[in-house]
């Protein structure tokens, strides 16, 4: 009985989680682009897919993250709105597939898609289309028309093979969903994916060593420095109140499933976790943060 | 005195023009190549009588992945000999340093559609010395590339030859494309270029993290293609030219030697007991001996 209850919910944990990465919505996002810099702009749409950004050069435009298949022609419509040069690289952030779902429609058109060694792994794991064509480890640099994005992994976050795209000339940094902006969108830490929540603090504070000042979040509205540390601040708080209220649940032998609701409660009232969040994180988070 | 310093001025300037000749396309015969086939889809392009590297190429269903690309215009002969055995577009080409017998082929390569790619170092060294076709993609320590199936991983371990040398594994074939970490006959001695980066020190522990690597067969930068003892052999070499200059250095110092005398000496040790020729000598012998006190 408990045996088959905990199979269910195990099985519903992954449904949920499935849904949430692979189903994606039949009609395409409504898209927006904003301009960071002179060569620079993202293309932005409402909480899911994540936030796509553009580097113009006179060779060719890099993409970071590329939404949904059914995005691709409209990230291309707004790319066209700020310039003619084709599409030449296109980053991953991580291996979800509201940041790479373009790629096998991109890579028909000769991109070249890299990502992190891991996430290349991540994204095979579970069979999903338009692997990256290089994939590297610990940093990558890349080069196009007199311009640079260094390409750093720096460790587990919101996934096992998140990287972050930093743009030195344009003192500005695509964070993927290693920092979501905004109480739509908490903190997800994809523990199926690689993800933790106790290396998440230390992989951010790596990030925020580096020289920018405005920073794009994997979802939510373009943002400032500041706003990331105090990200990197909340993560410490999420897990700090998860290890505490398990350490005190196991002092006062409450039993799991009732303690496990009672973070869960917790989560959605204080982190504003919706499902999603809670599928992919909470067990996650009790066998971590012990 | 003031006869030896005339002496060594000539010998540099001589030398310096052996080296420009060697590293760069001028003057040079148009080169004879020689293809071989050491897997059912790689292939290794040789030259004959040319100091042009080797050539190795990767067959996938979606395209040639080529390391190395000898100089500019060995550009067409290379493809004369690819399409002797495949029709597809290069899509990549690796350099395994910034060295022009190695990298000269890489704007045509950029005409041809391929990615280059390369250590960071070795780009930040093409850039410094104003080299054309500079890569776009740059790696720290290791990355790889995926096409049509197969997979070629890169991996940068350490100063060698030069500071940004990389090895190309391709592990399904185990086989190693080595640059000039690895040069194969006597005529072709250990080269450390100290103005590229390059280190007799570095060189022994770097060839060690490559032996690690899982491969049967090896693609020396220069020289016939062998198996992997024959690395291991090169390996002791490195070992052994460090032993001897270091021990000359303890030796004629004191001996109270001059540094022309123990240059002078130790520049003959290196001719005859270890093969170095000119390039060799112009290219290592002061950053060996200062190294390696």
């Amino acid at each position: 009985m408990r045996k088959s209850s905990f199979l269910k919910l195990i099985l519903g944990v992954m449904c949920t989680v499935w849904m949430a990465y692979s189903q994606f919505p039949s009609t395409p996002a409504k898209l927006t682009t904003q301009k960071l810099a002179d060569d620079l702009y993202v293309i932005h749409n409402d909480i899911v897919p994540g936030n796509t950004t553009a580097l113009v050069t006179n060779e060719g435009v890099v993409l970071v993250d590329d939404k949904f298949p059914q995005d691709t022609d409209n990230i291309l419509a707004e790319v066209k709105k700020f310039t003619n040069q084709p599409v030449k690289y296109v980053v991953n952030t991580h291996h979800h597939f509201d940041h790479s779902g373009g790629n096998v429609n991109l890579q028909k058109l000769g991109v070249q898609v890299v990502s992190s060694a891991q996430a290349r792994g991540y994204s095979n794991d579970i069979k999903q289309p338009g692997a990256a064509n290089i994939a590297f480890e610990d940093h990558m640099h890349l080069y196009l028309g007199g311009k640079n994005v260094e390409l750093y992994y720096f460790g587990k976050a919101h996934t096992g093979g998140d990287i972050v795209a930093y743009f030195p000339a344009q003192r500005t940094i695509a964070m993927g969903d290693m920092f979501t902006f905004g109480a739509a969108t908490p903190q997800l830490i994809d523990y199926a994916g690689g993800g933790s929540a106790k290396e998440w603090t230390g992989t951010v504070g790596r990030a925020l060593q580096l020289d920018f000042d405005k920073v794009v979040p994997g979802h939510g509205l373009n943002t400032t420095k500041a706003e990331l540390a105090k990200f990197r601040e909340s993560t410490i708080t999420l897990r700090n109140k998860v290890h505490q209220m398990l350490a005190d649940g196991t002092a006062k032998k409450t039993p799991p499933p009732q303690l496990r609701s009672e973070i869960e409660a917790m989560l959605r009232k204080d982190f504003h976790f919706g499902d999603l969040h809670i599928g992919a994180s909470l067990d996650g988070m009790m066998t971590e943060l012990r | 005195m003031r006869k030896s310093s005339i002496f060594r001025l000539v010998i540099a300037v001589v030398l310096f023009g052996g080296v420009w000749v060697a590293y760069t396309q001028q003057g040079r015969p148009a080169s004879v190549f020689k293809t071989n086939k050491i897997a059912d889809d790689l292939y290794e392009i040789e030259n004959v009588g040319s100091l042009a590297s080797n050539v190795t190429v990767l067959v996938t269903d979606e395209g040639l992945v080529v390391v190395d690309a000898k100089f500019d215009p060995d550009h067409d002969g290379i493809m004369k000999e690819i399409r002797g055995f495949s029709n597809k577009p290069i899509k990549y080409v690796i350099d395994t340093h910034h060295h022009g017998d190695h990298t000269g082929g890489n704007a045509k390569m950029f005409g041809e559609g391929a990615q280059i790619i390369s250590s960071e170092e070795a780009r930040q060294n093409m850039v410094d010395g104003k080299m054309p076709g500079i890569p776009t993609l740059a790696f720290e320590h290791h990355t790889h590339i995926y096409l049509g199936g197969k997979n070629v991983a890169l991996y940068h371990f350490g100063r060698a030859h030069t500071n940004g040398d990389t090895v190309v594994l391709f592990p399904a074939q185990r086989i190693l494309a080595a640059g000039d970490m690895f040069t194969n006959g006597s005529d072709v001695p250990q080269l450390i270029d100290y103005s590229g980066g390059g280190s007799a020190k570095d060189w022994t522990t770097t060839l060690d993290s490559a032996l690690k690597l899982n491969f049967d067969t090896v693609v020396p930068g220069h020289g016939p293609v062998t198996k992997k003892p024959d690395m291991a052999k090169f390996r002791q070499t490195t070992l052994d030219v460090r032993n001897r200059i270091h021990g000359m250095n303890v030796e004629l110092n004191g001996q109270k030697k001059s540094k022309d005398e123990i240059r002078d000496a130790i520049g003959k040790a290196m001719q005859s007991e270890f093969h170095w020729g000119q390039l060799q000598l112009a290219r290592a012998l002061d950053g060996a001996i200062a190294e390696l006190q």
